[in-house]
């Protein structure tokens, strides 16, 4: 019962933000200077075009009738259509939201298979050589840009070795799984290189924890100790990390999509605020919020199953 | 008018064959007898079938000719849809599309065209002088082109395959102007139908038929069996089965998706990539002339700017064979006017020199012989060509004591700063023709909007540029267009041309026959794949 308070209490807070954040977002885009019309005529763009544009547009009507049939609309599930491409936002969404969505997941697996094994390794080697090696790879991974490695990946395994697509989502599942390996691979390893850090850190801390020294005492297996008595300890801040980090991943993906030339929703952004498309930046920046607030809310409830201490 | 240039930059961009095919395709058939025997027997080796993949930094955002704004747009645009009148491949004459030929009345008001029986629409229907009356009247009343016919006073028709067109005065570029993808042929049951919307499934009558377009991501162009222009082999144009035109944004990646086969192609590969891309055997680099300039825009309104020695100084401190070999890594040409040079009625006799010693003594007789700092100099965000030229300009212009501060703001910010006149100085603008005839450009930079510089041209020349667009003689309109260049080069207008870039194509080995217009229009219809 509490369980079920606490989620409706947290979806009711999740409203609150969406209203503001749509309130927000409209008059903040529309506050940059730059005109649609002017963008898109560029050095063509005479008073008189760039009035028909206008109008063409729907852009010569008041901000606040503009502002009142987005709200409308969004309430409806209806975004508004893109001012650039003509179509409905919401028809970009389902086109697009897939790809990223099956991106950043990606990503998140990868990253959790590369972390588990990394630090725990490096956690119990410590200070060893592997430990050292684990924690110059984090460093090293960290202080890299995406689309630097995004790149190099491109040329090594794509290009000289043929192993991976240049470009392009695929249509399947196991086309995705290939096609977007070396994309999810790319954000996967700036993402595991933050968590095996911590994961390590998480990891020395519990072995020295009193339950753990009487789990030795009895003479568990060292094995046995560390899946169930350390590692599902340590892992709640990592998890809590790999939560926040969603945020951070949905931002990578801006880049990523458009290095490797992926039609998900963040290289649509991209060129959505270059060319001042509000109704799609309003649009895409509500479906991201809707998206970030879930993923918050399923990594609180997470919690409590990985942990019964925690009540919500 | 100018010679058909295909040795200038970019070599052998524009093959013999591809030279030869195009030529036989237009007008003058019969003269060339004895090449067309040598021109079957190399289409002989041409394969037809297969797709190609091209990609684009962004696809075409719209299909309807009235609405295009960007490039892009039109110049695939022009592989699905035609008008009465094009082109020719090198963008110094107008040759027969769906008119098979014309006539123009004594006076010069009246041009009659008469329709091609061949030209069918995608769907097989016949096109019709009502089509090509409904069709104008449409561009006439709507979209951002509607300047181009604003000197028709009617659309007539003689018969089906007949249409008058009269003007309230002579216009010399008008058959420049019915040759703009705005004014492209479209049936009358779909132009009536779309009315003041937007054509998204636009039923053409070009080579190529819109199969699928997925905004921001793909657009796929099928072969359209009834294209009414023959190849060499008597089969008709495309050679291709089809096109994709795919939206990829970063230009590393269209490099490396062509090097590993996943593309056949793309435009606009960045020119410092091109000394490597040279000697890389997975793909052809190729370059074409095109009608570019680029300059830097300043305010004249505001000062320093409102000397027109500062503004001489500025230009002749500019070492514009530097900006060449720096910024487009020697592939560009210097500029000598603010008209492209591969355009129509560009003086081939104005200059714009170096001369630094001129530029310092123009300083000190100027208004501001202690020069002045604190110059701010705009670029959009992310262009390279706009940063490059900004630090040359920047480092040239110091020398004659004119301080400039570099800064880079988003480009859409940028566009509405420019639009409103309210920036000191832009680096990165470029001017691109859309139309084959210096109408348009001259009007821009001298009538309206001035490119928003705040340039104020005498009387006299005002009047010129007026004459030059009314007049019918050929000879006698160069004489006005060159003495406009050269004004221009005096005033220093408000733009101060750097130079003339070429378009950078990069391609699979077995692509053939692959050639872009000066007007950047890439003639898909006569690429072939080898493999």
């Amino acid at each position: 019962m509490n369980r079920r308070r606490y989620i409706a209490g947290r979806l009711g807070q999740m409203m609150v933000t969406l209203a503001v954040l749509a309130v927000l977002v409209f008059y903040m885009i529309r506050l940059i200077p730059g005109d649609p019309a002017v963008t898109m005529l560029g050095i063509q763009a005479t008073p008189d075009a760039v009035e028909q544009l206008r109008h063409q547009l729907g852009l010569d009507r008041p901000v606040p009738v503009q502002f009142a049939i987005f709200i409308a609309g969004a309430a409806r599930g209806d975004l508004g259509e893109s001012v650039l491409a003509r179509v409905p936002v919401a028809s970009l969404v389902r086109q697009r939201l897939p790809l990223t969505l099956f991106l950043v997941t990606y990503a998140m697996v990868l990253a959790a298979l590369i972390t588990v094994p990394l630090g725990t390794a490096a956690a119990l080697q410590r200070d060893r050589p592997l430990d050292q090696a684990i924690r110059g790879f984090s460093v090293f991974w960290i202080s890299t840009p995406s689309f630097w490695v995004g790149i190099l990946m491109l040329i090594a395994f794509g290009v000289k070795l043929g192993l991976f697509p240049v470009g392009g989502g695929g249509r399947t599942f196991a086309e995705h799984v290939y096609y977007l390996f070396l994309p999810a691979l790319t954000m996967g390893l700036g993402v595991s290189a933050v968590l095996t850090r911590n994961l390590r850190d998480s990891i020395l801390a519990t072995l020295t924890a009193e339950h753990v020294v009487v789990a030795r005492a009895k003479g568990l297996p060292a094995r046995r100790i560390v899946t169930r008595h350390v590692l599902r300890n340590a892992v709640i801040s990592t998890v809590t990390l790999l939560g926040l980090y969603i945020g951070f991943l949905v931002g990578g993906s801006v880049i990523i999509e458009s290095v490797f030339a992926l039609p998900g929703m963040g290289s649509e952004m991209v060129s959505a605020i270059l060319g001042r498309d509000y109704q799609v930046v309003q649009g895409f920046t509500l479906v991201y919020a809707v998206l970030v607030s879930v993923v918050y809310l399923l990594t609180d409830v997470a919690y409590a199953f990985i942990d019964p201490r925690i009540s919500l | 008018m100018l010679s058909s240039r295909c040795g200038s930059p970019g070599g052998g961009a524009l093959k013999r064959r591809a030279f030869l095919s195009s030529a036989l395709a237009g007008a003058g058939l019969a003269a060339l007898g004895g090449r067309r025997r040598m021109a079957v027997a190399e289409a002989a080796s041409v394969r037809r079938g297969g797709t190609l993949t091209w990609a684009y930094t962004t696809i075409p955002l719209r299909l309807d000719p009235l609405w295009t704004q960007a490039r892009t747009d039109s110049i695939i645009i022009s592989n699905i849809a035609q008008g009465l009148v094009r082109a020719n491949p090198t963008a110094t004459a107008v040759e027969p599309a769906l008119a098979e030929r014309w006539s123009v009345s004594g006076n010069g008001l009246t041009y009659t065209f008469f329709l091609r029986g061949a030209a069918r629409f995608h769907d097989g229907r016949p096109v019709t002088a009502d089509d090509v009356i409904a069709s104008l009247e449409r561009s006439r009343a709507l979209g951002v082109y509607k300047w181009s016919l604003a000197d028709v006073k009617t659309i007539a028709k003689l018969d089906d395959k007949r249409v008058a067109i009269v003007l309230n005065a002579p216009v010399a570029s008008i058959l420049a102007r019915l040759a703009m993808i705005s004014n492209a042929v479209f049936p009358k049951d779909q132009v009536t139908s779309t009315g003041q919307r937007e054509l998204t499934k636009p039923i053409g009558t070009g080579p190529f038929m819109v199969r699928e377009w997925v905004a921001n991501d793909h657009l796929t162009l099928d072969a359209n069996p009834r294209y009414w222009e023959a190849a060499p082999d008597g089969k008709p144009y495309p050679y291709l089965d089809g096109v994709i035109i795919k939206q990829v944004p970063e230009d590393t990646t269209k490099v490396l998706q062509i090097q590993a086969g996943d593309l056949g192609g793309a435009e606009a590969i960045p020119f410092s990539q091109v000394p490597a891309l040279k000697r890389d055997p997975r793909g052809q680099l190729l370059t074409f002339p095109q009608q570019q300039v680029y300059f830097m825009v300043i305010q004249l309104t505001r000062p320093p700017f409102d000397d027109v020695k500062v503004r001489q100084a500025m230009s002749l401190a500019l070492d514009r064979k530097v900006f060449v070999d720096r910024a487009t890594a020697g592939l560009a040409i210097p500029a000598n006017s603010f008209m492209p040079k591969s355009g129509l009625y560009w003086n081939p006799r104005a200059s714009l020199p170096y001369d630094l010693t001129k530029a310092k003594q123009l300083m000190r007789e100027s208004k501001y012989p202690n020069g002045r700092s604190g110059i701010t100099l705009q670029l959009p965000s992310g262009s390279q060509i706009g940063r490059d030229n900004a630090v040359l300009a920047q480092q040239m212009w110091g020398e004659i004591g004119l301080q400039v501060q570099i800064q880079e703001v988003d480009g859409s910010a940028l566009a509405a700063a420019w639009y409103e006149s309210n920036y000191e100085a832009i680096s990165g603008y470029q001017w691109t023709n859309g139309m084959m005839d210096p109408d348009q450009l001259v009007q821009f930079f001298f009538v309206d909007p001035r490119m928003n510089t705040g340039y104020q041209p005498s009387d006299q020349a005002v009047r010129m540029v007026k004459a030059a667009a009314e007049e019918l003689d050929p000879a006698k309109r160069r004489q006005l267009y060159d003495q406009i260049q050269l004004i221009y080069n005096t005033d220093v207008g408000g733009t101060i041309s750097l130079y003339y870039t070429p378009s950078v194509n990069y391609l699979t080995p077995h692509v053939r026959d692959f050639y872009r217009t000066p007007l950047g229009v890439p003639l898909y219809w006569k690429t072939w794949l080898a493999r």
